[in-house]
């Protein structure tokens, strides 16, 4: 069922609190777009290695955001070269940030979704893969996560290509 | 002149910051255990605790406090790891 914008828009300033009291510590850029409900977040690798996180959240929160990467060299959206690689498959081949917050994950979304066995609806009480994926249902939740691939020199292993 | 035996200390999440106040003897993972239950975190999943002023250094859960020089004021960062799928 679409969500009304107002609605989303006044979830994402709430939630960005967090995001941005988060992001001092971790040295995040965030630019928020109200209008078009998106969330642009600069984050670094341990080796500070940038990487340009860009989060669709239409619809939020009753279906999850879009994850995207972009190139910082190139502007290309969704390349390997924009995406990390960890010691998981949370930053997925595909590429994809693998998890049920990302609306991307679901392949009835999109084609490169690694997930037909996931509904939309249940992303905020999955325990895919044994996890508790209710601890990730808010943008400060979600941008941690990936803080953590990038900010341990044991997790980081470098961009996808 | 006493000493107190106590640290007051914050914790900083991605659910926003808390105070708390341990034991200078408290290990880290008393403290994780503290601050997971007070953010309101589901329990089953991966928790690490860091010096918010060095977020890439996992603090050791066994260790005690004063192990890492901790004092008053301290900020630590709770981090969830989730895993991937």
């Amino acid at each position: 069922m679409p969500v009304d914008p107002a609605i989303t828009r006044a979830v994402l300033a709430q939630e960005l609190l967090a995001v941005r009291e988060l992001g001092r510590t971790h040295r995040w850029g965030i630019i928020p777009e109200f209008g078009g409900l998106r969330v642009t977040v600069t984050m670094y690798a341990h080796n500070g290695d940038l990487f340009i996180v860009e989060v669709r959240c239409d619809d939020y929160k009753e279906i999850p955001p879009f994850f995207e990467f972009i190139d910082p060299f190139t502007g290309d959206r969704g390349t390997k070269a924009a995406y990390p690689r960890g010691h998981d498959s949370l930053f997925h081949s595909a590429p994809c940030l693998c998890a049920p917050f990302n609306r991307k994950a679901y392949k009835n979304v999109d084609p490169l979704g690694p997930h037909s066995d996931w509904a939309l609806g249940d992303w905020t009480r999955s325990t895919a893969n044994g996890t508790a994926w209710e601890n990730y249902t808010t943008l400060a939740d979600m941008f941690g996560l990936v803080q953590t691939r990038l900010g341990r020199e044991e997790f980081y292993q470098g961009r996808q290509s | 002149m006493s000493q107190r035996d106590s640290l007051e200390v914050s914790v900083q999440s991605t659910r926003g910051t808390k105070s708390f106040s341990f034991s200078k003897t408290a290990k880290v993972s008393e403290v994780i255990s503290a601050a997971v239950s007070a953010f309101g975190f589901a329990p089953g999943d991966r928790f690490e605790l860091a010096l918010a002023s060095n977020p890439g250094e996992v603090l050791q859960p066994e260790r005690p406090l004063v192990s890492y020089h901790v004092m008053d004021g301290t900020v630590f960062l709770l981090t969830s790891i989730g895993g991937g799928v």
